[in-house]
């Protein structure tokens, strides 16, 4: 009888703990990202259990037309077109699931108004590969975003 | 009856009887207005900072109120999205660039309903722009859903907490007979 306790209270351990890590490992993924084409830099965030990146910064935060910050104007729901791309949430509903990989989220393109299917993969602590799709993760296209580096402070 | 093939007739009777069915429900649309509080602790930085509630969607509320079942509700969009900043905080909606609307559960894919950019108020009240196309049924039939406001900072602000009032004005389509 005893032993069973014990093997109950070992297994209930493992699953917590078995939880509590993977919660940690998932929130690796928290930080500020930089795409590669360089235009813009993302932060990261959780919010319940799903993790989720908006856009903080633009290298040209002005749209040239207009001379005003840029919005949403390719957005295909055309009352929410006003929506400011800084503050933009373009990753969505991302969860962790295992072998630091993120999926079931999507991606959104600010320049044509596309929503992808989106999967992320952490190749290191300071890379991301982060594919959208459609449909089939085999037709679709990868970007490999770095993490941004805060300066250290200095002494 | 007797041109169509004979181990098609049963078909056509069920189809038949389905579109009379159908064909006599009508729709009905009612309101029902949520006020919500949404909460941020600070302090808060230049750009987007989250003010955020959990809600607990009381569909049999409407339900009861409007006779409607909860299998008869048809769709759920909004009418109407206002904000009220606290009275207390003595700030006015001046400091703030641009509001954006959010919902998200542990279900459903976060969804903006609606917008406000820019903000041109030194008044302590706004109305968003809502989604003419968001579909909220959804989300009502949720045990519990987020409600997620972002607004946009002007300036760095080293308040500890904030707190809006969101009041929600939602339309709602059921079927009837």
């Amino acid at each position: 009888m005893n032993s069973l306790k014990i093997t109950l209270v070992i297994a209930l351990t493992s699953i917590f703990s078995f939880g509590a890590l993977a919660q940690v490992e998932g929130d690796k993924l928290i930080g500020v990202w930089e795409p590669s084409h360089g235009k813009a830099k993302v932060k990261i965030e959780k919010i319940g259990n799903k993790y989720y990146g908006k856009i903080v910064w633009l290298k040209e935060p002005n749209d040239p037309e207009t001379g005003n910050p840029k919005v949403d104007k390719n957005n295909p729901d055309e009352s929410m077109t006003s929506t400011p791309l800084r503050g933009y949430r373009i990753l969505k509903d991302f969860e962790y699931t295992d072998k630091n990989t993120w999926s079931e989220g999507t991606i959104y393109d600010p320049e044509n108004g596309s929503t992808y299917s989106s999967t992320i993969k952490m190749k290191d602590d300071n890379t991301l590969d982060i594919r959208g799709y459609i449909g089939v993760s085999a037709l679709g296209r990868t970007d490999v975003w770095k993490r941004l580096q805060m300066p250290s402070k200095k002494k | 009856m007797k041109n169509i093939h004979k181990p098609l007739r049963p078909l056509f009777v069920i189809f038949t009887v389905v579109y009379i069915f159908t064909s006599c429900e009508k729709t009905k649309t009612t309101s029902a207005e949520y006020n919500v509080d949404l909460n941020a602790s600070g302090p808060f930085f230049q750009g987007g900072n989250s003010f955020i509630a959990d809600f607990k969607p009381d569909l049999s509320k409407i339900s009861s109120e409007t006779a409607i079942a909860n299998e008869n509700l048809k769709s759920i969009g909004i009418k109407k999205a206002i904000v009220t900043l606290n009275p207390n905080d003595s700030i006015s909606f001046e400091m703030f660039n641009s509001a954006t609307l959010q919902l998200v559960s542990d279900n459903i894919a976060m969804q903006s309903i609606a917008v406000l950019n820019p903000i041109s108020t030194s008044e302590n009240q706004i109305e968003l722009t809502v989604s003419n196309e968001v579909e909220l049924l959804d989300f009502f039939k949720e045990e519990v859903f987020t409600v997620l406001l972002d607004l946009d900072f002007a300036e760095d602000d080293y308040k500890d907490d904030m707190n809006v009032e969101l009041k929600l004005e939602l339309n709602i389509d059921y079927k009837t007979k």
